[in-house]
């Protein structure tokens, strides 16, 4: 093959080659802070600055903290509460979301009746309430789920309301004038227009729920991946926190990438 | 004209409620009969009321006087005997294009398998036939407006009723439109009440205009354009009827604005 073919060959999907261009600049350019604060992270603890020693871990000593959870499967054990947490946590704040946000939004008359209270609870800060919960429902699963539900369940009420009033009127006429019942109205015009907004609590909604999840850990717990940092921190076991820290900032973007890309699906007509 | 009208409206008045102000009086009094196979054309300027009256005669405003009757049934909603077409569109974003134009038969709840051939039909003739898979957004806005037509045609409607479907386009396009609307008519001899404040509009594609004014909004007169559909829309607008008639009705509107200001 001449070196015109090769070059040809090469050029033939440009725009294409483009796009992966623009996306390995992106990830270089984004990997950047990373390995320039593991660069910084290290030197600090290569410098054996005497104040430092006890608070800052070397990186070394992290990851030798975090391959030694995972294989021996202590790191699972935690991953699997603190996760059905989240997830229970999180089921039970989109199902009572969709329902009230529904009903609220269907009827200008129960929103301002509800408007003040839920003005009043997304006010409060729900973290507080960790030590109700702690007696309410005690040290198991059960506290945790509840924090991890009342947490997210605002944005997603907010998300749920918003997109209730993200109707067109357009699209009324349309099907109104098809002889639509009110329900057919719903389904097929006012839930699609909602998604958008829904799936933006969702987005929050869930990593408010994996806060929920970890704080109520540290309330009080037997397991969990906050409980672990929590245990830990009490020894002094700094490579042993950042270690379940790794894997929670990891659930946590795994999260968001779920939801990311269930919207995307749902609503592959929107935005272009 | 003795046959018996398809659509008509008697004594029709409509009031709009309004707080801050004195009440406005959209329609006054309009009594219309369209005839079967008719093209109507309701031509006036903004605000006198034609959107309104069309929205009454589909059955999605009711009048606050006076009553609609489609053949011998009175209107108190929007009925199946008529196809209505808004002033965009309205496609739904999220479904294909056939899909849209099979929404009328799935709110109804018929089987969608028996409307499948006469949509694809219905596309094809309106040169959409490879669109049918496509998403609106991949449309220009004539295709859209065609797509609705072909929505609005699906349940062969005896009456389309249009609220300037084609006022959101650019001039060429609309030029098309207009002929491939008047070509719909010519095949499928339908009732066709148009809203337009087109003078040239009307004239190239009705058969009679009802030429309305604002203020209280009301039909002034009735104007035969003398063109059936026996003519060929290009022959139409060749003609000298069609000149002479645009400048009669240029010279209504003039004078009726002379006469408000």
């Amino acid at each position: 093959m001449s070196r015109d073919q090769i070059a040809g060959s090469m050029e033939a999907p440009e725009g294409l080659d483009d796009a992966g261009e623009g996306r390995l600049r992106q990830i270089v350019l984004g990997a950047l802070p990373f390995v320039a604060g593991l660069a910084l992270w290290e030197l600090l603890g290569r410098l054996q600055i005497q104040s430092l020693q006890y608070v800052i871990p070397t990186p070394v000593s992290v990851v030798r903290a975090l391959a030694e959870d995972l294989t021996s499967g202590e790191m699972f054990v935690h991953i699997r509460i603190t996760m059905t947490e989240v997830l229970a946590g999180l089921a039970i704040a989109i199902a009572s979301a969709l329902i009230l946000g529904v009903i609220i939004g269907r009827s200008p008359t129960l929103e301002r009746a509800f408007y003040p209270a839920i003005v009043f609870f997304q006010a409060l800060p729900k973290v507080a309430l960790a030590p109700l919960w702690l007696i309410v429902f005690g040290f198991g699963l059960g506290s945790k789920i509840a924090l991890a539900a009342m947490i997210a369940f605002f944005p997603l009420l907010v998300g749920v309301i918003v997109g209730m009033a993200a109707i067109r009127r357009d699209e009324v006429e349309l099907m109104r004038s098809l002889k639509a019942t009110q329900w057919q109205i719903f389904v097929k015009v006012q839930v699609p227009r909602a998604l958008p907004s829904i799936f933006g609590g969702l987005e929050v909604g869930a990593l408010f729920a994996l806060i929920g999840a970890v704080v109520g850990e540290f309330v009080g717990a037997r397991g969990g991946l906050g409980y672990l940092i929590e245990f830990r921190s009490s020894r002094l076991d700094l490579p042993g926190i950042f270690s379940p820290l790794i894997i929670l900032a990891m659930i946590g973007l795994a999260l968001d990438l779920a939801t990311k890309a269930i919207g995307r699906r749902l609503m592959h007509w929107e935005g272009e | 004209m003795t046959e018996r009208p398809a659509l008509r409206a008697e004594g029709v008045g409509k009031r709009f409620r309004s707080r801050a102000a004195r009440d406005v009086l959209a329609l006054k009094d309009v009594t219309l009969a369209v005839r079967e196979g008719e093209f109507l054309a309701l031509l006036g300027p903004s605000g006198c009321g034609k959107t309104t009256l069309l929205r009454i005669l589909a059955g999605l405003e009711s009048p606050s006087s006076g009553r609609v009757a489609i053949g011998d049934t009175p209107v108190d909603g929007p009925s199946e005997r008529v196809g209505f077409m808004f002033q965009s569109a309205v496609l739904l974003p999220w479904r294909p294009v056939l899909a849209n134009v099979l929404l009328p038969v799935e709110v109804r709840r018929l089987p969608e398998a028996g409307w499948r051939d006469r949509a694809l039909q219905l596309l094809a003739t309106t040169g959409l036939a490879e669109f049918a898979d496509a998403y609106p957004r991949e449309l220009s806005g004539g295709m859209r407006q065609r797509v609705a037509i072909c929505r609005a045609l699906l349940m062969d409607p005896e009456i389309l009723l249009m609220d300037e479907p084609f006022g959101a386009l650019d001039a060429m396009t609309r030029d098309v439109m207009n002929e491939e609307l008047y070509q719909i008519w010519r095949r499928s001899r339908k009732t066709i009440v148009f809203v337009t404040h087109d003078i040239s509009e009307a004239v190239r594609l009705a058969t009679r205009v009802a030429v309305m004014s604002p203020r209280p909004g009301r039909v002034d007169r009735f104007v035969e354009t003398g063109f059936t559909s026996d003519d060929a829309y290009a022959d139409r607008l060749g003609s000298v009827r069609y000149l002479e008639q645009v400048r009669e009705l240029r010279g209504l509107f003039l004078a009726g604005h002379r006469a408000a200001s």
